[in-house]
C-alpha cells in the first residue's frame, strides 16, 4: 500500500500547489454591475496591436487604441484622431490631428506619435502583419505639433483604407519601454486602459476616466477566449458571459427561448470558392466558371445551413456595406439546365474531376458549406474531391498557389469596408494570384490612381461588373456574425467591420 | 549500480538530443512559418524581408547549429505567434495542465481503485459488471463529447458548476472529470485483473487459512502486489493525460500547455513546439530512468543491462 | 494434489469460464455482424451515404416522428444517418485494423530483433521507443498529420508510426524472457540459424500478449480518429466515419440528439465487444497479463 499512498500524497501536494496558483487569479465573471464579459473565439496573441491581425483581436485592440480615421458605415470615412485631411497632390496627403487628445499615461498626442507609428509598421524588423496595407507609404513628414503629411510612392487612392488598421502608439513611451515593456503595459488613447492579459485566456480593460470623448459607461470589459462554439453558447446560457459572438445559427432559437437578446450582422467578408483559371485546365474557360456558378444553390446554403442569417453575394465579393459595391448586379441564379448547357458548349458535357480544398472551423459553417457545394457540383457531373487543409497552412498554401483548382475562401474587406482590398488579389500580379485578365488589371489600376471618391467608386463598380461576367470565383454568401447578449446588457451591437462599439454599453444589475 | 545509472543518463541525454533534432527537422520540412506572420495582403518582398529577419534564408545546417547552441542555453527563440521567448511561455502554461492532470488522476484513482478491487474479488458480480461498463464507457467516449455533455448537464441544466475557465477549484471539476475517464477505465481494468491473479496465489490462501478477514487480506496482502504495475501505468498515463488535455483544454477554455502546443503545431510556431518537445522528452526520460532505477533496487531479478 | 475441499472452487471456476465463453461468443458474434455490415455496406444501405437532401435535413428517427424513409433520421445536410453509420463502420473499423496491424507488425519485428540480438541495435531502438512512448499518442499523431497532411492514408500511417513502440517494448520483453529457454538453447546447439530461431521458434511463443494488446488498441485507435476529426485533422469528409459524425454533431446536441446518439452507440457497442473479446483472449492465453 505504501507506494500507492506515496503516489497519492504526491499527487495531492501537486494539486494543492497548483490550486493555490489557480485561486490567486480574480474571478472573471464578477458581481459588479458595470462589468461586461465578452466571449469570443480568441483574444489577441499579444497586447501590442501592431503584431496581431486576426479578426478576433480587432475588437479588443479597439478598446485601448485608436486610429487616425474609421469608416462611417456609409462608404465614407470619419475622423477619429485626425480632425481633417486632404490630398495636396496625387502623392501627398495632409492631416490635422485633434488637439487635447491624451494617451493613458497623460502625454498629449502629437504628429511625432503618428510618424513613429507608421514607421514602426513599415520597418520589416517589426514583422507587423499590417505592413502590406500601407506599404505604398514612402515617408511621413511632421509639419507642426498637430499636422503632418503622408507621401506615397506614386498616386495611391486607398490610403485612408490602409490607415483604418493603424493603431497610433505613443512614441516617447514606447521608445522608453521598448517592445517587450510596451507589450507588458500598453498605452493608447482609447476609451479603456489596459488591465490584464493572460495568454489564450482573457484580456481585461478598465474605463479610461480621462478619455477625450468622455468616460465610457462600463467600468470594465473582460474578453474571454473560448474557442469551442458549444462552450461559448453554454457560457451564455449559464450567465457567465454577458455577450457572446459568432453564435452558431442553429443555437439562436435556444438562446432566444432563454430570454437572451440575439443580433446579427453581415460581416465584411465574402465567402466564395476560388477558381484557379490562370493554369491549363477546364477552368480556363469562362463558360465553365459560369456553369459552376449556375450549379450552386446559394439559397440552400443561406436557408438550410445558415438558417437565413447572412446574405447571398450578388455576383461580387463585397456587400452593399462596402465602397465600390455595384447595386445593379444580381446573383447567379440556381439554374441546372443552363449550367449543363454551358458545360456542353465548353466541350465538357461529361463533366470533369477536380480537387476542392476546404477548411474546418476557419469560417462559419465552412465544412457543411463545402460538403453541400460539392454535392451540388456533382449534379452537373463535376466531381470535386474534398481535401481538408489544416488551418495553419491554409493562407500559406494560398499564397504559394498550391490550393485548388477549387478552394473555399472568404475575402475580408473589414475594417476598411472597401472593394479595393479584395480586388487587389484578382490582378495578374496579385499575391497568390489565380486569375488574370488584362481588362481587369487596367481598370483596377485606374481605380487606384483615381483620387476623386465618386469617380473611384464608379470605376470599382465597373470592375465588379467585369468580375461577375468573368466569374473567377463561385460567389456564395456574405457570412453572418450572430451575437447574443443577456437582457441586462443595454446598447451592445456588433458591426460589419468586426468592431464593437463598447463606449455606450451599460450592464444592468444581475 | 553507479555505472548503470551513468550509462542510463548518457542514453537519456542522447535520447533527448535525438528527439529534439527530429523535431527540428520535421518542423522545417513541414512548411514555411513565414506565411503565418504576414497576412494574405503581404507582397512577395514583405515575405522575403520577414524571412531574412528570422534567419530562415540560411542553409538548414546553419539554422540547426544556431538552434542547438541556443537550446543548450535554454533559449528556444521567440514564439512567432506570441512574440515572446518560447521557453517561459511553455513554462508558464505548465502549472495549469499539471493541475488538471493531477486532479484527473486523483479522481481516477479514487473511483477506480475500490471499484477494481471489489470487481476483482467478486468476479462476475453486479459490481464487476458495473466496472466493465465503466471501463467501456471510459474507452469509448471521445473527450470532446464527454466534455460537452458534462457542460450541458452540470453547468447549463443543473447550474451547479461553471461551464469554462480556470479561476477556482469549482472550475476544475468538469474538465478533471472529463480527463479522468480514460485513466479511470485503465486503472480499474488493471486493478481488477491484478486482483484476480493475486487471489489465486498460495500466500493469499495461507492468509485466508490463518483466519484473516477477507477485506484485510485484500488490503494488506493483495494490494501491495499491484503497486508496481500501477506505478508503471501512472507513469505511462502521463502521456495519455497530456494527449487528452489537448482536447479537454480546448473545450473548457483551459489555458494549458496542451492547447498551446496543438495551436503551435497547427500554426508552425516552431520555437514553441521545440521547447515543448524538449521539456517533455526530458521529463519522460527522467521519469523512465527513475522508475528503472527504483525497479532495479526493488527487484533483484532486473538486470543492469 | 487437489484435495476434496478445493473441488467447489474448481467447479465455480469452470462455470465462470463457461460464462466467459458465452460472453465472448456474443461479442464475437456482434463483431462478425458488424464486419459483415461493413463489407456489404454498398449493397445494404438504404441511401447513398453522401447523398444530400437539404429539404429533409435534421429529420428525426422513424419512431420519433421522422417516417420510415430514414430509419435513424438525417443529419445537418439531409444525409441518411443509418447509411452513414454502416459506411462509417467500414472506414472506422478499417482504419483501426490496418493501423493496428501495421503498428503491431513493425513493433513486433523490431522487438524480436532487439530482444534476440541485443547490443547496440537494442539500445538504440529501446531509447527510441522509450522517448516515443513519452509522447502522448494524440500529440504525435497530430504532429505527423501536420507534416503529412490529413487524409485516409496519412491518418493510418500516422497512427501506425505512433503506435509501434508499445508492441516493440512488449515483444522485446517476451523475447528476452524466452531467449534463454531450454528449447531455444537446444535449437541453437542444433545449428539452426538465429533468424529462424527468433522468428520461427521464439516469436510464436511470445505472440499471445501481443494479440491481446492489439485487440485493445483497436478501440483506442477508433477513439483517436474521432479526436482528430474534432481538430479537423481526420479522414477527409464527406467520407463518413463514426468519429467525424460525432464531432459534427456537437453543434446540434441540443436540437437533434440523434446525430450524436447513433454513431455514439455504434462506437460504444463495438468498443465493448472488442474489450470483452480482448479480456477473454487474455484470460485464455495469459491471465497474468496486464494491459
Amino acid at each position: 500500500m505504501s507506494t500507492v499512498q506515496r503516489v497519492a500524497v504526491l499527487v495531492a501536494i501537486v494539486l494543492l500547489w497548483t490550486t493555490v496558483r489557480g485561486t490567486s487569479a480574480p474571478p472573471a465573471a464578477a458581481q459588479g454591475p458595470n462589468r461586461l464579459v465578452v466571449g469570443i473565439g480568441s483574444i489577441p496573441n499579444t497586447p501590442d496591436p501592431h503584431l496581431d491581425s486576426t479578426a478576433n483581436a480587432l475588437p479588443a485592440y479597439a478598446t485601448l487604441f485608436e486610429k487616425l480615421v474609421a469608416t462611417d458605415g456609409k462608404g465614407g470615412f470619419r475622423g477619429v484622431l485626425a480632425r481633417s485631411w486632404r490630398p495636396v497632390d496625387p502623392t501627398t496627403w495632409e492631416f490635422v490631428l485633434h488637439s487635447g487628445v491624451r494617451f493613458h499615461n497623460g502625454m498629449s498626442l502629437t504628429a511625432d506619435d503618428v510618424k513613429f507609428t507608421i514607421e514602426r509598421i513599415l520597418d520589416p524588423a517589426t514583422r507587423s502583419p499590417w505592413l502590406g496595407r500601407i506599404s505604398a507609404i514612402e515617408r511621413v513628414e511632421v509639419t507642426g505639433p498637430l499636422t503632418f503629411r503622408i507621401v506615397t510612392r506614386g498616386p495611391f487612392a486607398p490610403l485612408l483604407q490602409g490607415l483604418t488598421v493603424v493603431d497610433i502608439l505613443p512614441a516617447a513611451y514606447f521608445q522608453e519601454r521598448g517592445p517587450a515593456g510596451f507589450a507588458a503595459a500598453p498605452v493608447g488613447t482609447g476609451p479603456f486602459v489596459f488591465g490584464e492579459w493572460h495568454r489564450q485566456d482573457r484580456m481585461v480593460v478598465r474605463a479610461n476616466p480621462g478619455y477625450w470623448r468622455g468616460r465610457p459607461r462600463l467600468d470594465e470589459v473582460v474578453f474571454r477566449a473560448i474557442p469551442e462554439d458549444s462552450t461559448r453558447v453554454a457560457g451564455l446560457e449559464t450567465g457567465e458571459l454577458d455577450v457572446g459572438v459568432l453564435v452558431p445559427p442553429e443555437q439562436v432559437d435556444r438562446l432566444k427561448a432563454r430570454g437572451l437578446q440575439l443580433g446579427t450582422v453581415n460581416l465584411g467578408q465574402g465567402m466564395v470558392v476560388n477558381l484557379r483559371s490562370n493554369v491549363p485546365g477546364p477552368l480556363q474557360q469562362r463558360k465553365v466558371r459560369q456553369a459552376l456558378n449556375y450549379a450552386v444553390d446559394k439559397e440552400a446554403i443561406l436557408q438550410s445551413i445558415l438558417r437565413g442569417y447572412g446574405r447571398i453575394l450578388d455576383g461580387q465579393v463585397v456587400g452593399p456595406d462596402a465602397f465600390g459595391h455595384n447595386a445593379n448586379l444580381k446573383p447567379y441564379p440556381y439554374d441546372l439546365p443552363r449550367a449543363r448547357r454551358l458545360l456542353a458548349e465548353a466541350g465538357l458535357g461529361g463533366g470533369f474531376e477536380v480537387t476542392f480544398h476546404g477548411t474546418i472551423g476557419r469560417y462559419t459553417k465552412d465544412k457543411e458549406i463545402e460538403e453541400l457545394v460539392i454535392g451540388q457540383l456533382a449534379e452537373i457531373g463535376v466531381r470535386a474531391r474534398l481535401e481538408i487543409v489544416e488551418g495553419g497552412v491554409y493562407i500559406q498554401r494560398h499564397i504559394a498557389r498550391t490550393l485548388g483548382p477549387l478552394w473555399i475562401w472568404a475575402w475580408q474587406y473589414f475594417p476598411a469596408m472597401d472593394a479595393d482590398l479584395p480586388l487587389n488579389f484578382f490582378t495578374c500580379a496579385g499575391v497568390g494570384n489565380f486569375f488574370c485578365s488584362r481588362d481587369f488589371d487596367e481598370l483596377f489600376a485606374q481605380s487606384r490612381r483615381e483620387m476623386d471618391a465618386s469617380r473611384r467608386r464608379a470605376l470599382l463598380q465597373r470592375v465588379a461588373l467585369l468580375v461577375r461576367e468573368e466569374a473567377p470565383v463561385i460567389f456564395l454568401v456574405q457570412t453572418p456574425g450572430i451575437y447574443a447578449a443577456q437582457s441586462r446588457v443595454k446598447g451592445f451591437a456588433w458591426r460589419p467591420d468586426y468592431l464593437m462599439d463598447l463606449h455606450r454599453v451599460e450592464v444592468g444589475p444581475r | 549500480m553507479a555505472g548503470y545509472v551513468a550509462r542510463r543518463l548518457l542514453d537519456a541525454a542522447l535520447g533527448v538530443l535525438g528527439v529534439t533534432t527530429i523535431a527540428f527537422l520535421a518542423i522545417r520540412l513541414s512548411g514555411d512559418p513565414v506565411a503565418l506572420l504576414v497576412t494574405e495582403y503581404a507582397t512577395p518582398e514583405d515575405i522575403a524581408r520577414v524571412r531574412r529577419t528570422l534567419g530562415l534564408d540560411q542553409p538548414l545546417w546553419v539554422q540547426y547549429a544556431r538552434f542547438l547552441a541556443d537550446a543548450l542555453r535554454g533559449n528556444f527563440g521567440e514564439s512567432l505567434r506570441f512574440i515572446k521567448p518560447a521557453a517561459p511561455l511553455v513554462y508558464s502554461a505548465l502549472p495549469a495542465t499539471v493541475q488538471l492532470a493531477a486532479a484527473a488522476l486523483l479522481v481516477a484513482l479514487a473511483v477506480a481503485l475500490p471499484l477494481g478491487m471489489v470487481a476483482g474479488v467478486r468476479r462476475g458480480s453486479a459490481i464487476d459488471g458495473a466496472a466493465i461498463v465503466l471501463a467501456t464507457l471510459g474507452q469509448s467516449m471521445p473527450y470532446f463529447w464527454l466534455g460537452i455533455l458534462l457542460i450541458m448537464v452540470f453547468a447549463v441544466r443543473l447550474q451547479w458548476l461553471p461551464a469554462f475557465g480556470s479561476e477556482s477549484w469549482r472550475h476544475l471539476i468538469l474538465p478533471a472529470l472529463t480527463l479522468a475517464m480514460t485513466p479511470m477505465a485503465r486503472i480499474a481494468r488493471i486493478v481488477r485483473s491484478g486482483m484476480v491473479e493475486v487471489l489465486t496465489q498460495d500466500y493469499i490462501r495461507t492468509a485466508h487459512a490463518k483466519g484473516l478477514r477477507a477485506s484485510a487480506v485484500v488490503v494488506r496482502h493483495a494490494l501491495p502486489n499491484l503497486a508496481i504495475p500501477l506505478v508503471t501505468l501512472l507513469a505511462l498515463d502521463f502521456g495519455t493525460l497530456l494527449g487528452g488535455a489537448v482536447v479537454t483544454e480546448t473545450i473548457f477554455a483551459w489555458p494549458g500547455v496542451g492547447r498551446l502546443v496543438v495551436q503551435a503545431i497547427q500554426s508552425r510556431d516552431y520555437p514553441v513546439v521545440q521547447a515543448v518537445v524538449f521539456y517533455l522528452a526530458t521529463a519522460v526520460v527522467l521519469i523512465n530512468l527513475t522508475l528503472d532505477v527504483i525497479y532495479a533496487r526493488l527487484d533483484p531479478r532486473v538486470r543492469y543491462g | 494434489m487437489a484435495s476434496a475441499v478445493l473441488w467447489p472452487v474448481a467447479i465455480r471456476r469452470a462455470a465462470r469460464r463457461r460464462r466467459g465463453h458465452v460472453v465472448a461468443a456474443a461479442a464475437a458474434g456482434f463483431l462478425a455482424v458488424t464486419a459483415a455490415a461493413a463489407l456489404l455496406a454498398p449493397w445494404i444501405v438504404p441511401h447513398p451515404p453522401t447523398r444530400q437532401q437539404i429539404a429533409r435535413r435534421l429529420t428525426p428517427p422513424a419512431w420519433a416522428g421522422g417516417g420510415w424513409e430514414h430509419l435513424l433520421g438525417t443529419d445537418q445536410l439531409g444525409r441518411d444517418i443509418a447509411s452513414r453509420i454502416l459506411y462509417g463502420t467500414r472506414v472506422s473499423l478499417g482504419v483501426a485494423l490496418v493501423a493496428v496491424t501495421l503498428a503491431g507488425a513493425t513493433g513486433t519485428a523490431l522487438g524480436v530483433v532487439a530482444g534476440y540480438y541485443g547490443g547496440g541495435i537494442e539500445r538504440l531502438l529501446t531509447r527510441l521507443a522509450d522517448v516515443q512512448l513519452a509522447f502522448p499518442l494524440t500529440l504525435l499523431v497530430i504532429t505527423l498529420i501536420a507534416l503529412l497532411g490529413p487524409g485516409l492514408g496519412n491518418v493510418i500511417a500516422a497512427m501506425a508510426l505512433g503506435g509501434w513502440a508499445t508492441y516493440f517494448r512488449m515483444a522485446r520483453a517476451q523475447v528476452l524472457s524466452l531467449r534463454e529457454a531450454e528449447y531455444v538453447l537446444a535449437a541453437r546447439c542444433l545449428g539452426i540459424p538465429d533468424a529462424r530461431i527468433a522468428f520461427r521458434h521464439v516469436l510464436p511463443n511470445a505472440l499471445s500478449p501481443l494479440v491481446v494488446l492489439a485487440s485493445f488498441s483497436v478501440a483506442q485507435v477508433i477513439i483517436l480518429e474521432s479526436a482528430l476529426s474534432f481538430l479537423g485533422l481526420g479522414v477527409q469528409p464527406p467520407i463518413p466515419t463514426w468519429g467525424a459524425m460525432l464531432a459534427d454533431s456537437r453543434d446540434y446536441l441540443a436540437i437533434a440528439w440523434w446525430l450524436a446518439a447513433f454513431p455514439g452507440l455504434a462506437l460504444m457497442l463495438t468498443v465493448l465487444a472488442i474489450n470483452l473479446l480482448g479480456d477473454w483472449l487474455r484470460d485464455l492465453l495469459d491471465p497474468r497479463l496486464v494491459v
